[in-house]
């Protein structure tokens, strides 16, 4: 199975030519849909839809405009909570980077509330703010805020120490600083982060369609699966995994660009 | 020698003077940890609201939850329902992070998918798995078993190609066969992968307890923090958010330090 030995191809996708790839990648994707329609068909319309039913049932809500009237919402409560999880947390993230004191003194509120289950809040959360559009966005600012601080931080705080030591010896001042090395050296780190964080954002805003209040893109997904409609739920998930997926490719391949040494990770 | 250049650059870049610097430093980490809750429990002080309480309701709460022993039962039947799901779905991720990270073949074939539905709100499937396997145990099983899977098998995969050429190319050399080839060189330079793919997988599998019982029926600390919260009995309904949040971070904190141990060169990254 294993192609090769040689260090010399290993570049070259561990010898693997690009058209037996191909073949192979498109041989799964075969496999994939007919295991899906075969799964589909034995097991009933109760547990999976076939993939044109799922594809016909998207046209046809999208076209009804049910769609659009369910994601709008969304939209709407992604827009302003992800956007003010970024805003807050690039610069909040830079700031404790670069200040040691400040770094310690928020490190264990940060970290115990990332690898705090979050959901656990959001039934408090309605109860003290209400059903309503404000804890939506609280829900997917929190969702999105935390990750992006801790890996912004990472990136400042992983900055070559030789470049700042460089700094410190050519008398450079603040600004300077984090004009020509900070920033530039952190913005791999930044890009990690806010991959993360919008994927986080998505499943805080799915949360809260769920919990909190009967609107939005989550809710339509709960409507038709308490209408046994699965091919209907399908459809909304669909796009949902696709909109993951787009966000993750173009921030790694905009990563990339920023700096190519650098590689995305995984 | 490296301590010592760390040492050098650590002075250069704090202004505070080197003498207790790191007493110091300890001293601020406990005073942020002890920040929110001082500052949480003046505020219900001075609130009027009944529905503000401070840690210290919260913490007469837990007293009287644990002496009825509805806390008690709950933590039981969450901790059955993650114990089981993680591990089911560490075991998987661990297969098939193995196969994909060791056969081009399968790696071409696969990965496009598990990258695609790593980055799914997979809680977007959790109505549907609902209907279609009841409200019981097994959905609650399935759900935590998904959510843990994609962390294991990716960060295996990425561990499992990133053994080095060199050390595979010495095995063959060295005419291992491909049992040895696992035991002696693929497994132990992939292991700290699969340790943060584990860390990574107890908090999402945390999650995915939480949302399994807020979605399914009547068991466990989600359903206490709801039936809580609906009641308007927000101590109660706290207890068992501050309960996941000290299993969270202790898990979290325990396989970071077993990461560091494994390997000190690697670890200290975010994801």
């Amino acid at each position: 199975m294993r192609q090769t030995w040689s260090g010399a191809c290993q570049v070259n996708n561990r010898g693997m030519s690009r058209r037996k790839a191909l073949t192979i990648r498109v041989f799964a994707a075969l496999t994939l849909l007919v295991g899906w329609y075969a799964a589909a068909v034995s097991t009933g319309s109760l547990f999976l839809a076939t993939p044109q039913d799922v594809i016909g049932r998207l046209g046809q809500s999208v076209a009804s405009g049910e769609f659009l009237d369910y994601l709008g919402p969304t939209a709407y409560i992604l827009a302003i909570g992800a956007g003010l999880g970024v805003a807050v947390g690039v610069p909040f993230g830079l700031l404790i980077g670069r200040v040691r004191w400040l770094q310690s003194a928020t490190e264990a509120p940060i970290n115990i509330f990332y690898t705090t289950p979050l959901v656990a809040l959001i039934p408090f959360m309605l109860v003290i703010i209400g059903f309503n559009n404000q804890s939506k966005i609280l829900i997917v600012f929190l969702f999105t805020v935390l990750p992006v601080i801790i890996n912004t931080a990472v990136g400042v705080r992983t900055v070559d120490r030789d470049l700042l030591e460089l700094t410190t010896s050519f008398c450079s001042t603040e600004a300077p600083v984090w004009r020509d090395v900070l920033i530039p050296a952190s913005i791999p780190a930044v890009m990690t982060g806010l991959r993360i964080g919008l994927i986080h954002a998505l499943v805080g805003a799915i949360l809260a369609d769920f919990y909190a209040g009967a609107s939005g893109f989550g809710y339509l997904i709960i409507l038709y699966s308490n209408r046994f409609d699965v091919a209907g739920a399908l459809g909304p998930v669909l796009v949902l995994a696709v909109t993951g997926t787009a966000i993750a490719a173009v921030l790694k391949a905009a990563q990339r660009r920023l700096s190519p040494w650098q590689g995305a990770q995984i | 020698m490296t301590t010592s250049i760390k040492m050098k650059t650590d002075k250069n870049s704090s202004v505070k003077p080197n003498l207790g610097d790191s007493r110091y430093e300890r001293l601020l980490w406990w005073a942020g940890l002890l920040f929110i809750p001082v500052v949480w429990q003046i505020y219900s002080l001075f609130a009027d609201s009944p529905l503000i309480v401070g840690p210290i309701e919260v913490a007469v709460a837990s007293v009287g939850m644990v002496r009825d022993g509805t806390l008690v039962s709950a933590a039981g039947e969450s901790g059955l329902v993650f114990v089981t799901g993680i591990l089911a779905g560490i075991l998987l991720g661990l297969l098939v992070g193995l196969l994909v990270g060791r056969f081009r073949t399968v790696d071409i074939a696969l990965d496009p998918y598990i990258s695609a539905i790593y980055a799914t709100p997979l809680v977007a499937i959790v109505p549907l798995l609902v209907v279609a396997l009841g409200f019981g145990f097994t959905a609650k099983i399935v759900i935590v078993m998904i959510f843990a899977f994609f962390p294991v098998a990716i960060n295996t995969a990425a561990g499992v190609r990133g053994v080095p050429v060199d050390l595979e190319e010495l095995g063959k050399t060295f005419c291992s066969n491909e049992l040895q080839a696992w035991r002696d060189i693929v497994l132990p330079s992939s292991l700290p992968f699969i340790i943060t793919g584990m860390r990574l997988a107890v908090g999402r599998a945390l999650i995915a307890v939480i949302v399994a019982e807020f979605s399914t029926a009547v068991t466990g600390l989600g359903f206490l923090i709801l039936r809580n919260a609906r009641r308007f009995e927000m101590a109660e309904s706290l207890v068992p958010v501050i309960l996941l949040m000290v299993v969270g971070f202790g898990l979290y904190t325990l396989l970071k330090k077993s990461e560091i141990r494994l390997a000190p060169w690697s670890a200290g990254g975010a994801q």
